[in-house]
């Protein structure tokens, strides 16, 4: 990049603001969503109709980000490859002080970062893809309810792996909060709200030759080219 | 503990409606436990995260900027 003209900036793009956005909306639908789980502890509300909502609001926006994911963004860097595997033996042995020199650093997503995406997608799909048909359990705006849309086992399986993804949900809910406001994490917390990192952080943590950042002023400059 | 609820139906039939809210705490347990036994791993054994490639890697980064 020429910088002939000025400096170009210290600050580098780790997620766009449409991707802040998206994250944001899950979180809060996510966390409306586990609400439901209070009354268990005996906080009593009437939590059907925000539990709903929130679960509309919830695939509307996985479904906005599947298909960013796999049409406007590069999927492949989300992929486990042989790379991520070489530095989990590197990171485990570095660990146990069989190795003296720090594991590779990653492309852009680390692999416990993919391994994180990877279940909680699979487990906010389960409970998805269980939840839109338990809205012909009740009444809502546009539809009535038919509580005989489905056979009685049918709906039994349908519960039973709701209430297991969604406590499961919980857990990684739990951990992905206690990382955000660990310490040493904080700065990957402020590019999900700011969008950037330092380029200390960039060179600390992740392998430029596998993962090429933009900084903020190429990225107002190439706002409109496809993100890699 | 329970593993599921079951309601009756209309016949009086037990039906499967769910697994038991008691598994709420164990999920819960899990994340608890989790987080503890990775605060007491950073606090006793992790090694010191040091970035061995980062001055080079600035030095060279510069020099391309």
């Amino acid at each position: 990049m020429a910088t002939g003209e000025h400096r170009p900036s210290d600050r580098l793009i780790r997620h766009r603001l449409v991707d802040r956005v998206y994250h944001w909306t899950m979180a809060a639908s996510v966390l409306v969503l586990l609400t439901s789980f209070l009354p268990i502890v005996g906080l009593k509300f009437p939590w059907i109709d925000a539990h709903w909502i929130a679960g509309v609001v919830l695939t509307v926006a996985v479904a906005y980000h599947m298909v960013r994911a796999l049409f406007w963004q590069d999927p492949r860097s989300m992929l486990i490859g042989l790379r991520d595997l070489r530095a989990a033996v590197q990171a485990t042995q570095w660990v146990l002080r069989r190795r003296a020199e720090a594991p590779d650093r990653p492309g852009r997503y680390p692999l416990l970062q993919k391994l994180y995406h990877h279940g909680v997608a699979i487990l906010i799909l389960l409970t998805v893809v269980t939840g839109i048909p338990m809205m012909a359990k009740i009444d809502g705006p546009f539809w009535t309810r038919d509580p005989y849309l489905l056979s009685s086992g049918t709906w039994a399986a349908i519960y039973v792996v709701h209430d297991l993804a969604a406590m499961a949900v919980l857990t990684g809910v739990m951990i992905h909060v206690y990382f955000a406001i660990r310490p040493e994490k904080l700065w990957i917390t402020r590019s999900m709200i700011f969008g950037w990192i330092t380029r200390s952080d960039y060179l600390t943590h992740y392998d430029p030759a596998l993962w090429q950042a933009e900084t903020v002023d190429e990225s107002k400059r190439a706002a409109v080219a496809p993100e890699r | 503990m329970e593993l599921f609820r079951v309601s009756r139906n209309a016949w009086g039939q037990e039906t499967l409606a769910g697994v038991s809210w008691d598994l709420l705490w164990v999920f819960v347990g899990a994340a608890v436990v989790f987080i503890v036994v990775h605060i007491l791993y950073k606090w006793l054994l992790a090694p010191d995260a040091s970035p061995p490639h980062a001055s080079a890697d600035r030095t060279e980064m510069d020099q391309k900027l």
